[in-house]
């Protein structure tokens, strides 16, 4: 009964640290939860935060909410609380955060609520697009560059672009501005994947042609992306985390 | 393929897999193998780690006064669709969260910005003319344009024709353009794959668009309806 496949991966990179957390679950009538976050700060602060997060986000997780959106919301304020209460414990990881992306797939149809640049991407019909909204700074300049406001050449060569103008740190007050409730109707054959940015060692165009390959699990989608980044060798790696979500046909469910 | 649902009907959670940097076990195993470092961007800064945005730090980019002018006006959207408070610890530390106003760093004019006065919010966003579906799936269902760039899409543009043909790109199949300056409206390529056309010539840089002029869409036919013209416009 089930109409989909999830498969859940991540690689330390060359980093000293893995600051990734992810969870993902299938929902009983047929549905995918799915949480990520990419934390950030010091030693131990940026997988601290984002633990904190991603259990936060599964203990408040309710199947019956009344609202989708206020569901939404609520869960990133309890994220970012968590991270409130781990700071007062512990005063010197103040400063710590981390990005999250929580994916709700249910009747067919995907939702998400995302803070920082954790990409989501979409794909279908042989076509990827990273659908959530690229916080990052660098994601802001292509923004402002595609509206004429900027040329490209200064939105690439701007040397703060990795860095987040949208991340959960504790803090008071939070703006979401990525908050899909509306949905987006899910096709057999598509396939969800939400990733920490250090997936985007690969380009969207050769993310896409792995995909192409439709006989492949999402635990072999996952390992053979994994590996391309490997391949790729770049210095400083970050880490990388995948939840890859396969929308499968009629008869492979 | 394992039970996804455990005895107890209760969901289960996915196991995640530590990937492992196998180099030798790669090569048999890989389908696809693009040149190494083919797609690493050269421009990259070594810390590329995640880290907050620090107005004016690095860079002496006349840009950051701007920048930092652009957020505080976001985290006091008057506009919030919603805004939800959530304690868990104590009331002091309660997270106010708030939902910014849609849509999502629109395409900004001057005269949008000048005319978000109604209460309602649809002032927002003002329509300046319509696609109407004339034939295909969703035949009678139509579209609201408005000012500056709509990207044209099935599902994740910012105007959706979602009514059942497949052939309509996800994203953005052609791009209509209303130019409140001159009042004009253009038609250009989107970045999907397939083409647009504007009275059957297909659409292959930027062209005027005018009322009632007919576009094709995959099999659907559009009539394209202009409100903002010599004869009205919001401002």
């Amino acid at each position: 009964m089930n109409q989909f496949e999830i498969g859940s991966s991540q690689w330390q990179g060359k980093r000293a640290y893995q600051q990734d957390s992810l969870r993902a679950q299938y929902l009983p009538e047929g549905g995918v939860f799915a949480v990520l976050a990419d934390g950030m700060g010091g030693a131990k602060g940026g997988e601290v935060a984002s633990l904190a997060a991603v259990d936060a986000v599964f203990d408040a997780f309710d199947t019956e909410y009344a609202d989708l959106s206020t569901h939404l919301l609520e869960l990133v304020g309890k994220a970012n609380n968590a991270i409130a209460r781990e700071i007062r414990a512990n005063p010197d990881l103040d400063g710590m955060g981390t990005t999250l992306v929580i994916v709700l797939i249910r009747d067919q149809t995907l939702h998400w609520v995302s803070v920082g640049d954790s990409p989501v991407y979409l794909f279908g019909d042989q076509e990827i697009s990273q659908i959530n909204l690229d916080e990052s700074y660098g994601g802001h300049l292509d923004r402002r560059a595609q509206r004429g406001e900027i040329t490209h050449a200064e939105a690439k060569a701007d040397t703060r672009r990795h860095q987040l103008m949208n991340v959960l740190m504790g803090q008071q007050s939070l703006t979401i501005e990525d908050c899909q409730d509306e949905g987006i109707s899910l096709n057999p054959g598509d396939i969800v994947i939400l990733a920490s940015d250090g997936i985007q060692t690969l380009s969207e165009e050769v993310i896409c042609q792995h995909l192409l390959d439709d006989s492949l699990t999402a635990d072999e989608l996952n390992h053979n992306l994994l590996s391309n980044v490997v391949k790729c060798d770049r210095p400083n790696q970050d880490n990388v985390s995948l939840i890859c979500i396969r929308v499968l046909d009629e008869e492979n469910s | 393929m394992p039970a996804k649902i455990g005895p107890d009907g209760k969901p289960i959670v996915v196991d995640t897999v530590p990937f492992k940097a196998d180099f030798s076990d790669n090569e048999a195993t890989e389908p696809y193998n693009p040149s190494a470092g083919r797609a690493a961007p050269t421009d990259f800064s070594d810390s590329d780690a995640t880290e907050p945005y620090a107005p004016g730090s690095k860079s002496s980019s006349s840009n950051a006064a701007t920048i930092a002018i652009d957020i505080e006006e976001v985290s006091v959207q008057p506009g919030s669709s919603a805004q939800v408070t959530v304690n868990v610890v104590d009331d002091d530390e309660a997270t106010q969260v708030f939902r910014a106003a849609k849509p999502v760093e629109a395409v900004a004019t001057s005269s949008v910005e000048s005319a978000t006065v109604s209460e309602s919010g649809a002032m927002e966003d003002p329509p300046v003319g319509w696609l109407v579906v004339v034939d295909g799936m969703g035949k009678g269902e139509f579209a609201t344009l408005g000012f500056g760039q709509n990207s044209i899409g099935r599902s994740g543009a910012r105007v959706n024709l979602n009514f059942g043909d497949r052939e309509i790109s996800r994203d953005s199949h052609v791009v209509v353009t209303f130019d409140p300056k001159s009042a004009q409206f253009f038609v250009s390529p989107g970045t999907g794959k397939s083409l647009g056309y504007l009275n059957d010539a297909p659409i292959l840089s930027p062209v005027s668009l005018s009322d009632r002029d007919h576009l094709t869409l995959g099999s659907t036919k559009l009539m394209f309806v202009s409100l903002c013209d010599e004869r009205f416009s919001w401002a």
